[in-house]
């Protein structure tokens, strides 16, 4: 357990007001030593709750040249290449995931160099068609703690072919490293329609070191192409006052026994708390950390992503907040946006 | 040696930090923590079952925390307060309110009607 003083959340705010932090060194790309975060197979049950379906995650296993790029389908999940190639066991047949495919935009914009998180009358609404762009490229995230049989459940977005991002909140905690990382996309209830693991994560040295909200950014490199496959959001820097965005994710309170988890999303005008954060009265969830603020808009960006929601009241009770794509993000994104898995 | 314009700067940002590390508890040593474990409507523990915790004095992150197989959860806050656990499963979901005062604080969930 890392010992920090009960006054961190106040100081990093202080902290966000007297500090200028500039692009900050980002913390030790993951290894098979420091950051294992590729996983123990984990699932989701027809009740709702989480199931760990594989072994143990095994450490010494983590050596990028040795993932495979198919993950076993052995607990009937269906892998991003079998999506691709065509045979793999879910929900929807060859036909309908072809026509998925073809469906997709072919040119997906490349990316560019709680208090009540309910606000008032809840805004928010379900998105029901979740194969569709963007919402496939909004993964429902499930990590798993170190040392626990217990884990977290946060949201993703895809902005390249290999690569996701999300709030560092999800990837790194109170005992270091989550060690498994499970993508679904286009997940509803207890569906969907592709499922990939992590090879490597990187978060902000400073995330590390002081929690700081500025820095509560993440990106993931996936075992699999899933962005090159069901596209992936555009993404690019904002003014402070950008207008009206939307916040999609998953949503823990509407969670139910039939249903399972779903996507869920609500608009709002957003505004800059600060240069690395904005807030918002966007009406947000438990679940929902690392979703996308985002738009639709003419090219080059799209599906346009200018921030990753993090907090429910930030940075006051009655506002829910996220970070802005700031100097240190976005060279994370464009960093991550030019791997891609041997 | 730095201008006097920049040390009453440097003074005040002190004098900020200081003033609210008062008001959020800095101060004191060791992380606090609620924890606790989600039971089933048949008093068995309800294992890998989400849970959140909301505050109307912090931000909190908008996680969702999954319970180990013996139906335990551990979650450290940033401060002294009031704080809600709540079940994201279940229906209806199991939510206590409880005030943190102290280093950990246990606080068990209940859900009403079988999963």
């Amino acid at each position: 357990m890392i010992e920090r003083s009960r006054c961190r959340l106040g100081s990093f705010l202080v902290g966000a007001s007297l500090v200028a932090v500039a692009a900050l060194p980002f913390a030790a790309p993951a290894s098979a030593e420091g950051n294992p975060l590729a996983g123990a197979d984990v699932t989701v049950g027809p009740d709702g709750t989480l199931q760990v379906i594989g072994a143990a995650f095994d450490p010494a296993t983590l050596q990028r040249s040795a993932l495979p790029r198919t993950q076993a389908s052995s607990a009937g999940t269906l892998d991003i290449d079998d999506l691709v190639g065509g045979s793999g066991p879910g929900e929807l047949t060859q036909a309908e995931l072809d026509a998925l495919v073809d469906s997709l935009p072919a040119d997906q914009v490349p990316p560019q160099a709680s208090s009540r998180a309910v606000i008032g009358p809840d805004g928010r609404v379900q998105i029901s068609n979740v194969t569709d762009s963007p919402f496939i490229q909004t993964p429902f995230l499930v990590l798993q703690e170190p040392g626990s049989t217990g884990g977290y459940i946060c949201t993703g977005w895809l902005f390249s072919d290999y690569s996701l991002a999300t709030a560092a909140h999800c990837l790194y905690g109170d005992n270091g490293w989550r060690t498994g990382i499970r993508a679904y996309f286009g997940f509803s209830g207890t569906t969907y329609v592709a499922t990939c693991t992590a090879n490597l994560a990187y978060i902000s040295q400073e995330w590390i070191n002081t929690r700081a909200v500025e820095q509560d950014w993440g990106v993931v490199q996936l075992n699999c192409n899933a962005g090159a496959v069901l596209g992936s959001f555009g993404w690019r820097t904002a003014t402070d006052t950008p207008g009206a965005f939307a916040v999609t994710g998953y949503p823990g309170d509407k969670h139910s026994l039939t249903a399972g988890y779903t996507m869920w999303s609500h608009s709002g005008t957003i505004t800059a708390h600060s240069d690395y954060n904005w807030k918002y009265q966007i009406d947000t969830a438990g679940g929902q950390s690392g979703a996308p603020v985002w738009r639709q808009e003419a090219a080059p960006c799209g599906n346009c992503v200018v921030g990753i929601h993090t907090y429910g009241g930030f940075p006051d009770p009655t506002s829910n907040g996220g970070t802005r794509l700031h100097p240190a993000v976005r060279s994370a994104l464009t960093l991550f946006s030019s791997w891609v898995v041997p | 040696m730095g201008s006097p314009l920049k040390f009453r700067a440097a003074a005040g940002a002190v004098a900020a930090g200081l003033a609210l590390a008062v008001a959020t508890g800095c101060g004191s040593e060791g992380p606090l923590v609620i924890s606790g474990t989600v039971y089933q409507s048949n008093g068995h523990p309800c294992a890998n079952c989400a849970i959140v915790i909301t505050s109307p004095d912090y931000p909190m992150p908008d996680l969702l925390q999954v319970t180990n197989l013996s139906g335990e959860y551990e979650w450290e806050v940033p401060g002294p307060g009031s704080f809600t656990v709540e079940s994201a499963t279940g229906d209806p979901v199991a939510r206590r309110e409880v005030t943190v005062t102290r280093d950990r604080d246990d606080v068990d969930l209940h859900l009403e009607n079988p999963l």
